[in-house]
Order: C-alpha cells, then sequence, then structure tokens
C-alpha cells in the first residue's frame, strides 16, 4: 500500500498554465452557437476558395472548439455573405493607442464571426508571417455581437505554403479570439502565439479558458450537450452501459438468491 | 465522537453563549444520521485524478494528456438496502486545482450517488451519476504576452466562473482488510454526446469507519 501511495503522489502533475482573455474586450458571446461565415471575395494570395474557407472553418470547429466537455459554446459552418470590399482592403482599427484597437467602423460585424481575406499588409504589422488579425468588433457590455476574422492574403503570405491541418490550426486559432480568448504562455496550447506543426487539439489553457467564457450548466443549461441528433457510433457505447447497470443488479439477485436457497433436508 | 457525546456537547453549544456554528451543525449532522440506523459505512480517499483522458493536447510534439494526474480527497457514506445492495454517495475535490498560474485559480469539485453490489466479500460495484463542478477565477490586470512581432497586454480574467457537468459513473472497490481498500472509478462527461464526451479516471485509496460512528 505505502509502495502504491508513493508511485501515485510521484507521478502527480504540478505544470503551470494559465489563458488570457483578448486584449481589446472582455466579454463572450451569448448564445451557444456561434456561426462563422466568409465573406464572398476572391482570395486571391491564399489558394483556398470561399467554400474551402467555409469548410475549414466548420473542421477547425469540431476538430478544437466543439471538444470541450465543460463549455457550451460550438462553432457551426455559416454561409457565404456579401460584405462591403472595405473587409478585403480595409483596416481592421482606424487608430491602435498601446495596443488598444480603436474599431474600423465600415468593418462591424453585425452578427457571430464574419472570417474575410484581405489584402491590407498593414493589418498584419507588414509582415508575411503574420497569418491572421481577429478582433471582437461588435461588443455589448460583457457580450460579443460580431467578431471580424481577417486572413492575411497579401502577395507571400505564409498561410498558402502550410499544411491543410496546420491552416485548421491557425484559423481555429483565430477562432479562439474571435469567442475572447488571448494568448497563452505556453506552446503546447492552442492560444500561443506561433503555428505548430503538429498541433493536434486544444491544451489545457484553451480549454480553461473557453470554460471560463462558456460554463455549461448541465442539466438545465447548454443544451447544445445533449443532441438527440448523436452519430450511429453513439449507440453502442449507451447500450454497453445500460448493459453494464443492468448485469450489476442481476449479479447481485443471484447472489442472494444463491445465499438465500434452502438447505437440503438431510 | 459518539453519538451521547455530541448530543452533550450540542446541548453544551447551544447553551453556551457563543456558539460554535461549524460544530453544531456537524453535530446535527450525525444526530440526523443516528435516525437512519442502515448508515453503515462513512470512509474518505486520497487518490489522483486523470482529467480528459487522451483529449487534449499536452506536450509541444503532439502528444495527448494520458496521465495528467490530480490529487483528489474524497468522503464518502454508504447506507445499506440489503446485505447485498447498498447506496453510496461521495463529495470530492481536486487538490491542487488545476492553471495553477498564480492568476488563474481553478477549482474541481463533485457529488456522486451510486447504486451498490457486493459482488464478494472484498469487491463491490458501483453504478451511478454526479455533477462535477468546474470553478475558475482570475486576478484581474494584464498580462504582456507575445503576439508575434512584440507583446501585447492581455486581459486576465476577473471573475469567477463555474461549469457543471453531469456525469455518468462506474467503480469498483476492493477491500485489503476492513478498514482499508482501493477504488477504481470512471467518470464520463456528456454521455450522449460523441462530439464531447470524455473520461476522467480515479484512483482513491480509502480508510472506512464502519459503523461505529452510529454505534452507542
Amino acid at each position: 500500500m505505502e509502495r502504491l501511495i508513493f508511485i501515485m503522489v510521484a507521478s502527480l502533475s504540478f505544470s503551470t498554465h494559465a489563458f488570457t482573455l483578448n486584449n481589446t474586450v472582455n466579454a463572450a458571446f451569448a448564445q451557444d452557437e456561434v456561426k462563422v461565415n466568409v465573406a464572398a471575395h476572391t482570395c486571391a494570395n491564399l489558394g483556398l476558395t470561399n467554400d474551402e474557407l467555409l469548410t475549414m472553418a466548420e473542421e477547425a470547429g469540431a476538430q478544437y472548439w466543439n471538444k470541450v466537455p465543460t463549455s457550451r459554446v460550438r462553432i457551426v459552418r455559416g454561409s457565404i455573405i456579401n460584405v462591403a470590399t472595405d473587409f478585403q482592403t480595409g483596416l481592421v482599427c482606424s487608430s491602435t493607442t498601446n495596443g488598444n484597437c480603436s474599431v474600423n467602423s465600415a468593418l462591424v460585424v453585425a452578427s457571430d464571426i464574419t472570417l474575410s481575406c484581405n489584402t491590407n499588409a498593414a493589418n498584419f504589422s507588414n509582415s508575411t508571417s503574420i497569418l491572421g488579425t481577429t478582433v471582437p468588433n461588435n461588443v455589448s457590455g460583457r457580450t460579443i455581437v460580431g467578431a471580424l476574422f481577417l486572413l492575411n492574403d497579401s502577395l507571400g503570405n505564409s498561410f498558402a505554403g502550410k499544411s491543410r491541418s496546420e491552416q485548421t490550426a491557425i484559423v481555429a486559432h483565430e477562432l479562439g479570439h474571435a469567442l475572447g480568448l488571448g494568448h497563452s504562455s505556453q506552446a503546447y496550447n492552442l492560444m500561443y502565439f506561433k503555428s505548430l506543426e503538429s498541433r493536434a487539439a486544444l491544451g489545457p489553457d484553451d480549454v480553461d479558458g473557453i470554460t471560463y467564457l462558456y460554463p455549461v450548466e448541465q442539466p438545465t443549461g447548454g443544451c447544445g450537450s445533449i443532441e438527440f441528433t448523436a452519430p450511429p457510433s453513439s449507440g453502442p457505447f449507451i447500450m454497453t452501459f445500460l448493459a453494464a447497470f443492468f448485469l450489476t443488479f442481476l449479479a447481485g439477485h443471484w447472489r442472494s438468491a444463491k445465499m438465500s436457497a434452502p438447505c437440503p433436508n438431510n | 465522537m459518539k453519538i451521547k457525546q455530541c448530543f452533550a456537547a450540542l446541548l453544551k453549544i447551544l447553551t453556551s453563549r457563543k456558539p460554535n456554528k461549524k460544530l453544531s451543525y456537524f453535530c446535527l449532522l450525525l444526530l440526523s444520521f443516528e435516525a437512519h440506523a442502515q448508515f453503515n459505512d462513512l470512509n474518505f480517499g486520497a487518490g489522483l485524478m486523470n482529467q480528459s483522458i487522451g483529449k487534449f493536447q499536452s506536450d509541444t510534439d503532439g502528444s495527448r494528456s494520458k496521465f495528467n494526474h490530480r490529487l483528489t480527497l474524497e468522503a464518502s457514506l454508504e447506507y445499506e438496502l440489503s446485505p447485498d445492495f447498498f447506496l453510496s454517495s461521495d463529495l470530492g475535490a481536486l487538490w491542487p486545482g488545476g492553471s495553477d498560474e498564480e492568476y488563474i485559480k481553478k477549482r474541481v469539485f463533485y457529488i456522486n450517488v451510486h447504486g451498490g453490489v457486493n459482488i464478494t466479500e472484498e469487491f463491490s460495484l458501483r453504478v451511478g451519476s454526479g455533477m462535477t463542478f468546474t470553478n475558475i477565477s482570475g486576478d484581474g490586470g494584464t498580462v504582456a504576452l507575445s503576439n508575434g512581432t512584440g507583446t501585447t497586454a492581455f486581459i486576465i480574467p476577473d471573475q469567477s466562473s463555474t461549469a457543471r457537468n453531469v456525469t455518468f459513473n462506474v467503480a469498483g472497490l476492493y477491500h485489503f482488510d476492513p478498514d482499508y481498500s482501493l477504488k477504481l472509478e470512471t467518470f464520463v462527461f456528456n454521455i450522449i454526446n460523441s462530439r464531447n464526451r470524455t473520461f476522467n479516471y480515479a484512483l482513491t485509496a480509502r480508510y472506512h469507519f464502519g459503523d461505529s460512528l452510529w454505534r452507542d
């Protein structure tokens, strides 16, 4: 027993990590389902169609943010929408002071998240390695009404040369900003400032951050976590647990019956 | 503390000028258990819980969390229904909480209710449901973090937020002797939803007081 306790204590995890919130707002969407719409521009230098971007955003939600058991938020596929050309060429912030963005009113998003290709290098610090910039630019108190996600579509941007899985992770990172999260200090978290080729899932800071902003409230709230349209693969899983439940009580019943059986008369 | 002693202590507390509220609540709780003579065990456990096994990234090489243990403390009450069947309720907490950088605090608590069956004298199987509470709070302010071209002041949470999850639990408890046991328990989050279904596992070493607390 002592040896077992020693092994248990020795394997305790004391890793340090912490999340932050977006640098411009301390807010979150009110709704459980947040749509990602794609602006109907031609993304000349990204090498992706609008439909491919929409699919990528949907995958980013499904692979990353929608998997958190303690969060109510769910990223869903929106549609391709027509917006002003400012979304393709304009500045996201009309001015920036000490890192605080004064929102360009021409680019305000009416609801949910709008993803747009953008060719204005100033949005990306005039760097081809800055892949995107995201600002919740329609905020009411502590509620995000709409967020703008601009992908760097300038000539020579490094997004186009990355693998599909890394591109999806980059989109997921920007969606994290749109949902209200800031950066994390640890590289294994999606919200770390730098893209990683080996990125495969959210890290602990990401999970804590999204849980803080969008806490699930079961059994009364967070209906998004109880879906009756669950894929068929969940059927056998539920049946296994129900079977385990009944087997437990059958085992007990069998044992009771065995113990209470009358002794044969000698 | 024996029930009669507790009753005497309670009388003394109630008649004193400065009643100790916590002690009187505890004594009242014990006295209420006395009314239900079929409570047959109180036990305390300490062990490790592995949260969301294999679900989230734990290293820059892409590996997933497999041995992300946290210390867990648990107290359980058992109510005997028959020689074979019993009900069990657990109250547990993870310690240390989780996000441990000084400006974020994370606390996890859980309450479970199980139906159980004694398979053998040493081994019992428990199936039930519970509620896990994940509380995250921050100190407020900002912290400078890299943004790719320099640093930006990112906002630190300034409020407290609590997520509530209903869990489905299956546990097995093995008695080494009447006082000590080991319990292995699985917590299933979002059991009917494959999108965000996750598993926690807890292994706890337990000390059993038996029914001595309810005997005169």
